[in-house]
């Protein structure tokens, strides 16, 4: 092999692979992590196959079974393993199909909010001058709201449903992608490689999206994975107060509402529906911590 | 600081607080549906009457100009009339904000009070199973659903062991007179201790539920800090000086290992504020925030766009002060 | 030698520290002794383990690293038999600690005052706070800050460099100790400021017989002011004696490489000769001398486990091949 070309298959195999391939890789490596995607991954299964896994219809009631318990308690039946709620329907049923509208929420507003998210900051970071004025002016005054309070100023304009949650959550949440985006845009834009392809006369779409962009989805994967359990929560949180999806569609955070009046005689009306809420918010937490571990460059000196 | 930084700082504000005041006027006037039909739902209004209120509150200008307008009332801290209550809104406001100020205060102190020394512990036995055990419980704490926490408590310690009382800020027997709103000290004015111990009974679930989740949050933020503080030069030199080990820990380490506690404190104050929302409504607290939520049932629109800019402008000025507070204990930085 | 009992005598030091990749012993089987007043130069490049076998000395290993084994006797005291609240008495009293970057080892939220204060109450130098203001301040005065009084209320950060190292050379001696561990006193220093420094570290010696062991890499430093200088290499004693005796006939080719490495003022235009090679892995060592593999006076022999052998009065090294050094 000639000189060159011996120097060029050396520098290949130098070549190190892409931060998200070695951070997805170190990830799989840490148990817990591996532990709580699966939790999260049966949760998505259970939801995708809500219709067929359900053994009940979840918006069927039978008086007959107001508050009936448990499978195990005293009076329970392992048709209804957890028992019924006020109205009689199957909790168990409820509890597959109201997984459905956390996980749709939480994805839905996630993915919105990185989109949007991605594109201000990229333009924001990129562009600088005006475009980045607006762009930070608009973040901070969003900022300026807490949380709940502006979420729920918006579902009181917009009134409650279940799309209407979707928009007054990415309302928020883009704002958080778009602050990591538009740091680490910054960052980069005074890398070589942004010069060189700008030396070559690309434009600026294409430097943002294909020179740029790679390098900013493992902040972005990070961030997404660890809001999604704050989304969760806060669609629970709205629907609990009455603000989210509206009945029948079952919620997790109404059925634990509804659960209220019962609490003397019927607790697992409204505990059965907090435990599926902790449970996939406690294994999103994990994963995603486990996911900032895994990218964390300062925790892997290589 | 000098007073020109200083007065540079609260310009910056400005943009912010005018954008906060636009976003909830928008919120408002954004609302699909006539206000004036929703505000007259209930009475039967004349024609002149309708087209009376309607000039009243000026729907027949322009939107720049009613945003001027509500503005300049918003400075004066006119919000307007809540039909809901026949009474001016923020009088309506001011009546329930004694509430939330002291459920958020207490539950503050829950969350400083528990989040302090664990963080302190966990840093100093740092990689043992007690840190570990800490940190999985401060995991478990910003996990855990607010309004389903308070839930269980009120299972556990209400109904069950009936140890506490299930809700409100004071029982119906008493009969405490209104000095300043807040129960804590009406009660010791009033020399009534039986009182006193039944408000603070009444406050204790909330003020747990409410503070606990930022409990977890400070607690790590407070085990880091003094971990990396721990492991810094200065410590080993005051060691090598051979000072008591209370000392170094006490005084040494957490006088520099709380600064961003307390930043980060002070921001979450703020978002406390949200918290309250789902509390109140738990535990029938008649503070601001149930108000809030029952406003929004009862489509008391001007109530709940008031309550939501007070939370905002609080909200930023807290934050405000959080940067300040960074800046005035930080000695490196003091220019 | 006096015939006296050294201030501190330390036989077969070893600090482990566990890695991923295994123990590592950061000081390993070190001895070495101090008389009073005496200046000991110990000289090493980073990761020699001279900083570490002074920490191990004072007790500040902190784990998961561990004093594993050796004897330290401070006037004839095994201090490793004492419980923990007596060494930690003895810290500050008996022995104290400086350190390189003065900026660090200041806390940046006390005042230097504070910190002088501090020290001298928790061992019982001062009755009330009032009195150990005074001393603080006939201290600062002694190091050679002006202003000495207004000075005690300033934050580290308000000093310059210079003023900063005297003031926590202050505060390291303010509880009397009979030993001073000076870790790179001079390397963050201006050089005008390094001679004014080192003259103060000379006066106090003088002063107040105070034993002082000087860590550095700079060679310079320890043929200035040192008596006896201590030859450190990969966590071993390659070489000890008195410093001009080392310096010009070095008994330990690592020491003789050191000497070759400096500038030298007279002949300005000779050049520099690095060491080649690198320090070993020292979670890989073995018996053998730990040098081997950058040694221009290697043998087979050095490859069997090697100690450090008595050449004279005061005089060891660690080379087998030590007459034909130099």
């Amino acid at each position: 092999m000639s000189v060159p070309a011996a120097e060029a298959a050396k520098v290949q195999d130098l070549r190190p692979l892409s931060p998200l391939r070695l951070g997805l890789a170190r990830f799989a490596a840490n148990r817990t992590g591996l532990v709580s995607a699966g939790v999260i991954l049966a949760f998505v299964v259970l939801a995708l196959a809500a219709p067929w896994l359900a053994p009940h219809d979840p918006g069927e009631a039978d008086l007959f079974r107001r508050l009936q318990p448990p499978a195990w308690a005293e009076g329970g039946e392992w048709a209804f393993p957890l028992g019924c709620d006020g109205l009689g329907r199957d909790i168990l049923s409820r509890l597959v199909w109201g997984a459905r509208i956390s996980l749709f929420v939480a994805a839905m507003v996630i993915g919105l909010a990185a989109v949007i998210g991605t594109l201000a900051g990229l333009a924001a970071g990129y562009f600088r001058g005006w475009i980045d004025t607006l762009v930070s002016r608009l973040v901070d005054t969003l900022l300026g709201f807490p949380y709940l309070v502006f979420a729920i100023g918006l579902m009181a304009m917009m009134g409650p449903g279940l799309h209407n949650i979707v928009l007054a959550l990415v309302y928020k949440e883009w704002v958080f992608t778009c602050r990591v985006v538009r740091g680490e845009t910054l960052a980069a834009r005074e890398q070589d490689y942004v010069e060189a392809a700008r030396a070559l006369g690309c434009g600026p779409g294409h430097v943002m999206l294909r020179e740029i962009l790679p390098n900013v989805l493992s902040p972005v994967l990070v961030v997404a994975t660890f809001r999604m359990a704050y989304v969760i929560i806060m669609e629970a949180s709205l629907s609990f107060l009455g603000l989210g999806v509206q009945p029948p569609t079952p919620s997790w955070g109404a059925m634990v509402a509804d659960g209220r009046d019962f609490l003397v005689d019927a607790w697992w009306v409204s505990t059965t529906p907090g435990l599926a809420i902790l449970a996939l918010v406690l294994a999103i937490n994990l994963a995603s911590q486990g996911l900032r571990d895994a990218f964390d460059p300062r925790l892997h000196p290589s | 600081m000098s007073a020109t930084r200083l007065v540079e700082r609260l310009l910056q504000l400005l943009p912010v607080l005018f954008g906060v005041s636009l976003i909830v006027f928008l919120m408002i006037t954004l609302t699909p549906g006539d206000p004036v039909e929703i505000m007259l739902a209930d009475q039967r209004a004349t024609p002149e009457q309708v087209e009376a209120l309607r000039r009243d509150l000026g729907l027949d200008r322009t939107l720049a100009e009613r945003f001027l307008v509500f503005l300049g009332n918003a400075l004066r801290g006119d919000f307007g009339i809540s039909f809901f209550h026949r009474r001016p809104v923020w009088d309506v406001i001011a009546e329930r904000l004694p509430a939330t100020i002291e459920l958020t205060l207490v539950a503050l102190l829950v969350a400083v009070a528990v989040a302090i020394p664990l963080g302190v512990i966990a840093a100093v036995r740092r990689d043992t199973w007690l840190d570990r055990a800490l940190s999985a419980a401060s995991l478990f704490g910003v996990s855990l659903p607010g309004f389903w926490f308070g839930i269980l408590l009120i299972l556990l310690f209400a109904v069950e062991l009936r140890l506490l009382p299930v809700g409100g800020r004071i029982g119906y027997a008493y009969d405490i007179p209104r000095t300043t709103g807040f129960l804590l000290i009406d009660t010791l004015l009033a020399r009534d201790l039986a009182a006193f111990r039944n408000v603070v009974a009444h406050l204790v679930l909330p003020a747990i539920t409410l503070g606990l989740p930022t409990a977890a949050l400070l607690a790590r933020v407070v085990r880091s800090s003094m971990a990396e503080v721990l492991a810094s030069d200065y410590i080993l030199f005051a060691e090598a000086k051979g000072l008591p080990r209370r000392r170094v820990l006490l005084l040494h380490a957490l006088k520099n290992a709380l600064i961003p506690a307390v930043t980060v404190t002070a921001i979450e104050t703020g978002q406390l504020l949200g918290g309250n929302m789902i509390v109140e409504t738990v535990f029938g607290w008649p503070g601001l925030g149930r108000l809030v939520v029952e406003s929004i049932f009862a489509r008391n629109y001007p109530l709940v766009q008031a309550a939501v800019l007070l939370f905002a402008v609080t909200y930023v000025s807290l934050n405000f002060l959080a940067d300040l507070l960074y800046t005035a204990l930080n000695p490196k930085v003091r220019l | 030698m006096t015939g006296a009992q050294p201030l501190l005598s330390v036989r077969g030091l070893r600090t482990v520290f566990p890695t991923r990749r295994g123990p590592l012993a950061a000081c390993d089987g070190v001895d070495l002794h101090l008389e009073p007043g005496e200046a000991l130069g110990v000289v090493g490049e980073s990761g020699s383990g001279k900083s570490v076998t002074f920490l191990s000395i004072l007790g500040l290993i902190r784990p998961p690293g561990r004093l594993a084994e050796g004897e330290i006797r401070f006037e004839g005291r095994d201090l490793l038999r004492l419980p923990a609240d007596e060494r930690r008495r003895l810290r500050g009293r008996a022995m104290a600690l400086a350190m390189q970057d003065s900026l660090s080892a200041l806390n940046p939220a006390l005042t230097v005052g504070t910190q002088i204060v501090e020290t001298m109450l928790a061992h019982g130098l001062a009755g009330s706070a009032r009195a150990a203001r005074e001393r603080a301040t006939a201290l600062l005065h002694r190091v050679g800050i002006p202003s000495a009084e207004r000075r005690l209320d300033d934050y580290p950060h308000q000093f310059s460099g210079g003023m900063r190292q005297r003031a926590m050379i202050a505060i390291a001696l303010a509880a009397e100790p009979k030993l001073f561990v000076a870790d790179e006193p001079t390397t963050a220093l201006d050089v005008t400021i390094r001679a004014q420094v080192l003259d103060l570290i000379d006066h106090l010696r003088r002063e107040r017989g105070l034993a002082v062991a000087m860590i550095t890499h700079d060679l310079g430093v320890v043929a200035e002011r040192c008596d006896r200088v201590l030859v450190m290499y990969a966590g071993q004693v390659v070489e000890e004696g008195p410093t001009a005796e080392v310096i010009a006939r070095p008994r330990h080719p690592y020491t003789r490489g050191l000497l070759a490495s400096l500038p030298s003022l007279e002949d300005p235009d000779r050049s520099i000769d690095a060491i080649p090679g690198q320090v070993p892995d020292l979670t890989r060592v073995d018996e053998g001398c730990r040098f081997r593999n950058r040694c221009p006076l290697v043998v087979e022999s050095c490859a069997r486990p090697v100690e450090l052998r008595t050449l004279g009065p005061g005089r060891r090294s660690r080379c087998i091949r030590a007459e034909e050094v130099a």
